[in-house]
């Protein structure tokens, strides 16, 4: 061989491809050769760098484990929704994986489980319907579908803020995982909602009827679970029932499981065992979890040094199973006895915290033009010329929240106007600012989408077709609607209120005849008017208690601006018991048209007598009396309001005859 | 190194054949479990940096994965593989040269650094970095070639076939890369011992 052909061959050797023959001859050719040697020494030390080099190959391969992880074939058929099954699955799921790849998962302590689990546990969560389980005694599992469900919304939160428990929910989650959300390795979702100091909030009440068909249910003792129930729920009040056979079906036993697998309940069970974090990257790091808060984990992996990770780094973390004794959802359990047919219809009906509902309304107002005559002279107010009468539309909306841990799909919605008396758990509920995200308004303009009935002492409004509620979800319905509507416009000066300014206050009659005459429950409304561009622009809001038919409805909306009062004590004598006072309301009025002003003063319980010349006045209500002050435009009016009181046999103050009604 | 280990390492058409009894899913994702250690090695051969090698790998294998319906079965799973590879190495440099690089943190950095005693890395870091430089110094085509080789998942003739060049032109361009190589380490200070 000669030493071209020996060079063309080194290549081959250096790497093993050739077959023994030529080895042989080149290896001989390089025992003899000198420059060959040389060559070949220079290009196996080149080779033995190079191997150097890749002898800093990490040991663990997490671009492989990451793709294990993505790609593993689920092995829960679609059909196979229960959560047994699902079970069974994770528990016999080993991945296939061979020769290096075998021998890591099992120093991992079974992360091959973690893949399994995770890929299972997501894939009911996405595909199952989220809902129906039983776990039969013997056979096939019975089927459970929801056939329809109802929902009655009970009360209205009493000024607490709707929405600001899913803010708080996502704002607790933030502070403890720096993240948005709280999703644990796709399985685990934490319901219970809670305040700023991690209190679970409960509010709102809804009866709850669920209506689902049973098929395939066994004879004899059985056990059903229904896993689609609110975190919310109230489990004294549970009620199950067949409505085909209700004398066939015993319940031996009710169970509410809610040890809910919430992100600290499951990463507290895996103290010392094998968890991995995946990194927002998709990295990976597995290991044993050593301990872990709001900011960290401390993960021991299996070979080399303890890891403190930042969660704010990290997107997931997935764990080998669910723990024992945690649910992924509340689930209801009954033991039942069933000696009728194996298809039946149960409903459940409960209540549940977590859903409520409010009315807002909104006021669109047509103002009254000064020098529109016609429109100042209101039947109700023929005694008074300065009275401005607008009209206006209105709008009422049920904005109905929905925190209750689970969506209603075509849910029969009825909501309950009225206080109803709820016992409220010794629990201090914070409020604070900030109203709920995004809604979803439903609007229809063409008919009415709500009717009402009442019920009892209270008001219940229905919508008319079925609706579905997502959890977390923010929904608004027109409830009641008017337009044409007038209203009068008048002006408080209450200088206990403000010393300077009067407030603008609309008055309309919830009648029939004025284009309502709906009962409106209490809630918040919005007022809008057309700026001197016509353009509509929101000017004010003020709220409304549940105001019934024939009831005059007070608005009271801001300041007005144009309007300035003072007040002045102008006499106050003492003798003895006997007391004397005299109060000077001077009210100018810079508009172009007339305003009649409602002066509002509050007198001792004890006054017994009151003289204001040249104004009509009347007591409202023991110790409050109010002046009608009429002021024409560009002019000013000044009362002198004077009383007397006693201490000893004071009191009895009465309006004068002429405005007793 | 043994050359038993090169070809035994990263056959995985004889996984595929031991596989055969499972689906073809199955047996694909088994090729991508042994092509994946040499794809990770080649990707390093190319970057210099064991991070991006591992976030390539795992660009490719899901590349791979998600394309395995494009896959005929004509070729080698492996030689398919690195194809993908050497596709998603040419779109990094790409990406590289209209980006800047991101920034890892050092949580990601530690839990990725491969896990040896101090002093034996820091023996081992000398020539590793050494050569690593060199590496950058050889001509895109002979750094390829050799780190195509290097991966220990082709031999010359897959490695030909898949880069459309003669046998003979990838021999010697590897030849010349270690070539190279010697000479810049010897230049180093590194040289074979006489």
């Amino acid at each position: 061989m000669d030493c071209q052909t020996a060079r063309d061959m080194l290549i081959d050797l250096l790497y093993g491809e050739l077959d023994d023959g030529r080895r042989r001859e080149v290896e001989a050719h390089l025992a003899a050769c000198g420059p060959c040697r040389a060559e070949w020494d220079r290009l196996r030390f080149a080779r033995a760098s190079v191997a150097e080099m890749l002898a800093g190959e990490p040991r663990t391969n997490m671009a492989w484990d990451a793709f294990a992880n993505l790609t593993e074939p689920r092995r829960v058929a679609a059909d196979d929704r229960a959560y047994g099954a699902a079970s069974r699955a994770i528990r016999g799921g080993t991945p296939r994986l061979r020769g290096r790849r075998q021998r890591v998962f099992a120093l991992f302590g079974g992360l091959g489980a973690v893949v399994a689990a995770a890929t299972i546990l997501l894939a009911v969560w996405v595909l199952g319907e989220r809902g129906t389980q039983v776990a039969a005694a013997a056979q096939g599992p019975p089927e459970i579908k929801r056939v329809n469900v109802s929902l009655t919304i009970l009360s209205q939160p009493e000024g607490w803020q709707a929405g600001n428990v899913q803010q708080a929910m996502r704002r607790q989650a933030e502070v403890q995982t720096d993240q948005p959300a709280m999703n644990i390795g796709g399985s685990v979702q934490t319901l219970v909602p809670w305040n700023r100091w991690g209190q679970p909030v409960w509010t709102g009440l809804a009866l709850v009827r669920d209506r689902r068909l049973v098929q395939r249910l066994p004879k004899g003792v059985s056990q059903v679970r229904f896993a689609d129930v609110p975190s919310g729920i109230l489990p004294d009040t549970v009620r199950l029932r067949s409505l085909d056979a209700p004398a066939a079906l015993s319940i031996l036993e009710q169970n509410y499981q809610y040890d809910l697998a919430s992100s600290w309940a499951v990463l507290d069970k895996h103290i010392d065992k094998p968890v991995t974090a995946v990194f927002k990257d998709g990295r990976q790091v597995s290991g044993e979890l050593l301990s872990f808060d709001g900011a960290a984990l401390v993960v021991r992996p299996p070979r080399g040094q303890v890891r403190n990770l930042a969660r704010a780094e990290l997107r997931a973390i997935t764990f080998p199973k669910l723990p024992a004794g945690l649910l992924s959802r509340p689930t209801l359990v009954w033991e039942l006895r069933n000696a009728a047919a194996a298809r039946q219809q149960f409903e459940v009906a409960y209540l549940t915290r977590g859903l409520t509902w409010r009315a807002d309304y909104v006021l669109k107002l047509h103002p009254a033009k000064a020098s529109d005559k016609s429109d100042r002279s209101d039947k109700s107010d023929r005694s008074d010329p300065l009275a401005i009468t607008d009209t206006c539309d209105l709008v009422g909306y049920a904005t109905v929240n929905n925190f209750s841990g689970i969506a209603y799909e075509n849910a029969e919605l009825k909501l309950m106007a009225g206080d109803v008396n709820v016992i409220k758990p010794e629990m201090q509920v914070q409020q604070w600012g900030g109203g709920s995200g995004g809604a979803n308004v439903l609007l229809d303009a063409t008919k009415a989408q709500m009717t009402e009935k009442s019920f009892f002492e209270y008001h219940l409004y229905a919508l008319m077709r079925p609706t579905t509620i997502a959890d977390s979800e923010t929904k608004q319905i027109e409830m009641v609607s008017g337009s044409g509507i007038k209203l009068t416009r008048g002006y408080v000066y209450d200088p206990q209120v403000n010393a300077t300014a009067c407030r603008v206050v609309s008055e309309l009659w919830n009648r029939q005849s004025n284009g309502l005459g709906k009962p409106l429950p209490k809630g918040v409304v919005r007022l809008y008017a057309p700026d001197p561009e016509g353009v509509e622009t929101y000017v004010s809001q003020t709220t409304i208690d549940h105001t019934p038919t024939d009831e005059k409805l007070r608005l009271p909306w801001g300041y007005a601006f144009d309007i300035a009062c003072t007040a002045r004590q102008t006499e106050l004598r003492h003798s003895g018991p006997e007391h004397a006072a005299t109060w000077r309301y001077s009210i100018r009025n810079h508009k172009d048209h007339g305003a009649n002003v409602t002066v509002v003063v509050h007198v001792p319980r004890t006054t017994y007598e009151a003289t204001c010349p040249g104004f009509r006045w009347h007591v409202r209500e023991v110790g409050v009396v109010e002046i009608d002050v009429p002021v024409a435009a560009n002019a000013a009016a000044v009362v002198d309001f004077s009383y007397r009181w006693n201490d000893r046999s004071g009191g009895g103050l009465a309006s004068p005859p002429e405005t007793r009604q | 190194m043994s050359d038993s280990e090169a070809t035994t390492n990263c056959r995985a058409d004889a996984a595929a054949g031991a596989a055969q009894a499972a689906p073809p899913e199955e047996a694909l994702r088994a090729a991508l479990g042994e092509a994946a250690p040499a794809v990770r090695r080649y990707l390093f051969g190319m970057c210099g940096d064991w991070h991006e090698a591992e976030d390539l790998a795992q660009d490719v294998l899901l590349r791979a994965w998600a394309g395995r319906a494009g896959f005929d079965g004509r070729a080698r799973v492996g030689t398919w593989v690195f194809t993908i590879a050497r596709n998603a190495w040419r779109d990094r440099l790409r990406r590289r040269k209209t980006r800047p690089e991101t920034q890892v943190t050092d949580d990601a950095m530690n839990c990725l650094s491969p896990i040896q005693t101090p002093a034996a890395a820091a023996a081992r870091n000398e020539l590793a970095d050494a050569v690593a430089r060199a590496m950058d110094l050889l001509p895109a085509e002979q750094r390829e070639a050799l780190a195509l080789r290097e991966s220990r998942g082709l031999k010359f003739a897959e490695i030909a076939a898949m880069l459309g060049v003669p046998v003979a032109t990838v021999k010697s361009r590897v030849r010349y890369a270690l070539g190279k190589l010697a000479d810049e380490l010897t230049a180093l200070g590194f040289g074979p011992e006489a």
